[in-house]
């Protein structure tokens, strides 16, 4: 229930904030009055007072700002990785295809070479077609399981890498000093402060999260290129055997 | 009327007329050939259509190619010219466009290419996404383009299908459906590295719509989420949901708004969450003492 607790803060701190505020202000009309311009340096002091309001607010302000980008930045990365994602099913669905190709112009081949050594083994080709048609892809499997190793690698990085994060995240500095600072909410100074810690902590966590995401989208476009790489080689493979067999054919035809 | 529009009109008669020959020659050989002429004219008109922006005329014409590559038995041309056809509908008479993508899907079932028919269902359903009133036939559509993309194992195009269904059918209120894809695709989105990062938003949208429903089980289920996925437990969304939930069990109607524009200050709430939290925030007013 830590995460209750840590839940409830902000809108007290908020309170506590506005209620300071308030007063603040107050004080702020009153003292001129009561103290009155004959003390120079209280007003000097007053001065400095609103200035340093001003730049915490402004520092609040960019502070959110910048957790507001960092979240977008997340949305963006989440959407790639679901697009690598989709990538990689259309390549493995490819490379699957590629194999039956292969499978197919093998026996293709064969047919070929029955034609021409024996013109009148027509009859035979056709009814061989027939009953090669429903031929079992052999190398499917075996460039399935290849192609699926990369994936478990992926996870242990993945795995891996958020809980040394997390370790780090941990013993940083920033989370010592957010720890303390919540316990103690008094003056305006701590509200900002702790207001301040927390929106730091969120970019930190949401950094770190981002690190992750680029580690793993690094990893995934790596396995890809390989898969491409792999693709590629299948593919010349492919492109050779057939123009080799589009001029036996022309040659049996032009004949 | 332009020139290529009567141009079109032109070669529209003309295939019409080669296919009126052919029943004279009836010799099957000169028959063929006078289909195909037939059609290249009809898609040749099609195009001079597109060019003149006469999409009615254009749709038709390769409806008219279609037909014919279908009694001709070319059954894949035939689905493509459908395809082509209901794009040109598209632009006005969306009823049109959808028969003829249901054509072509019909097609594409029959030859077993289940990821282009899944795909063409996808976008019968964008289409009728952008009218108000098609969207439980958008919902019907993305669940069938959902059910042909998982048999076909694109999980990811499956699951981003399922997503629109539950985005959309948590706007119909029907939200035991949307919750159940939420969380489905969030325990399947965990399993993938890439994806985990996801998971969370999912969860935060199945929070959401448990508690346009109820508080308590809402709450249930945040926790059941905090075990599935530990990190999402530090989540800025867990920590809002927290808040409205306490927040709603005080009734305090003021702090739900606070919290809902502590959140949007940061990131900004589309108009779907906008419209759920709406729907809260008012069963929390209609009915105080219910609970």
């Amino acid at each position: 229930m830590s995460g209750h607790n840590y839940v409830t803060n902000p809108n007290s701190l908020f309170e506590d904030d506005d209620v300071d505020d308030e007063t603040f202000l107050k004080n702020s009309r009153v003292n001129p009055t009561s103290a009155n311009s004959t003390n120079p340096f209280e007003q000097q002091k007053q001065a400095f007072e609103e200035k340093r309001r001003e730049i915490e607010n402004r520092t609040l302000e960019s502070s959110k700002r910048s957790l507001g980008l960092l979240i977008e930045t997340e949305e963006v990365g989440k959407a790639t990785a679901g697009e690598l994602q989709k990538q990689r099913e259309q390549l493995e669905k490819t490379s699957r295809q590629l194999d039956e190709i292969g499978a197919t112009l093998r026996f293709s081949q064969k047919h070929l070479n029955g034609l021409k050594s024996v013109f009148g083994g027509l009859k035979n080709y056709l009814a061989g077609n027939r009953e090669m048609a429903p031929r079992p892809p052999p190398s499917t499997s075996a460039s399935g399981t290849q192609m699926g190793s990369p994936i478990p690698q992926d996870n242990g990085l993945g795995a891996a890498m958020p809980i040394s994060a997390e370790d780090r995240y941990n013993s940083h500095p920033i989370n010592r000093l957010r720890s303390d600072e919540v316990v103690k909410v008094q003056s305006p100074q701590k509200a900002f402060d702790s207001q301040l810690e927390e929106n730091l902590g969120e970019m930190c966590e949401s950094l770190s999260r981002l690190k992750n995401l680029g580690l793993d989208l690094k990893s995934e476009i790596e396995s890809q290129n390989d898969l491409l790489d792999n693709m590629n080689d299948k593919i010349e493979d492919v492109d050779i055997r057939m123009s080799k067999q589009n001029k036996e054919m022309n040659k049996l035809l032009g004949k | 009327m332009s020139d290529n529009e009567q141009k079109g009109i032109q070669l529209m008669a003309e295939a019409e007329k080669k296919l009126n020959q052919r029943g004279f020659l009836g010799s099957l050989f000169g028959g063929s050939n006078r289909v195909e002429d037939a059609i290249e004219c009809y898609q040749r008109a099609g195009n001079l259509f597109k060019m003149s922006k006469n999409w009615a005329k254009a749709g038709q014409a390769f409806c008219e190619a279609a037909n014919l590559h279908a009694k001709a038995g070319s059954r894949h041309d035939a689905a493509s010219n459908y395809v082509d056809a209901s794009n040109c509908y598209k632009k006005n008479d969306l009823e049109e466009a959808v028969a003829c993508l249901l054509k072509a899907i019909e097609i594409y079932t029959d030859m077993g290419r289940f990821t282009m028919a899944a795909k063409h269902h996808q976008s019968i359903a964008e289409m009728y996404e952008a009218d108000p009133n098609g969207l439980e036939r958008a919902v019907q559509h993305y669940e069938q383009a959902a059910d042909y993309f998982k048999g076909e194992e694109s999980l990811s195009s499956a699951n981003k299908c399922l997503l629109k269904v539950a985005q959309y059918a948590a706007q119909l209120e029907q939200y035991d459906k949307a919750i159940q894809i939420y969380e489905q695709v969030a325990a399947s989105s965990l399993e993938s590295s890439l994806l985990k990062y996801s998971a969370k938003e999912y969860f935060f949208r199945a929070a959401l719509c448990h508690l346009s429903v109820d508080i308590l089980n809402a709450q249930h289920a945040l926790e059941r989420y905090a075990q599935q996925y530990p990190a999402f437990q530090d989540s800025r969304e867990y920590k809002f949901i927290k808040t409205l939930c306490e927040h709603l069990e005080e009734q305090n109607v003021e702090g739900f708004t606070d919290a809902v524009k502590d959140y949007d200050s940061i990131s900004r709430l589309d108009p779907w969450y906008t419209t759920i939290l709406l729907r809260i925030k008012k069963q929390a007013n209609d009915n105080p003492d219910l609970r």
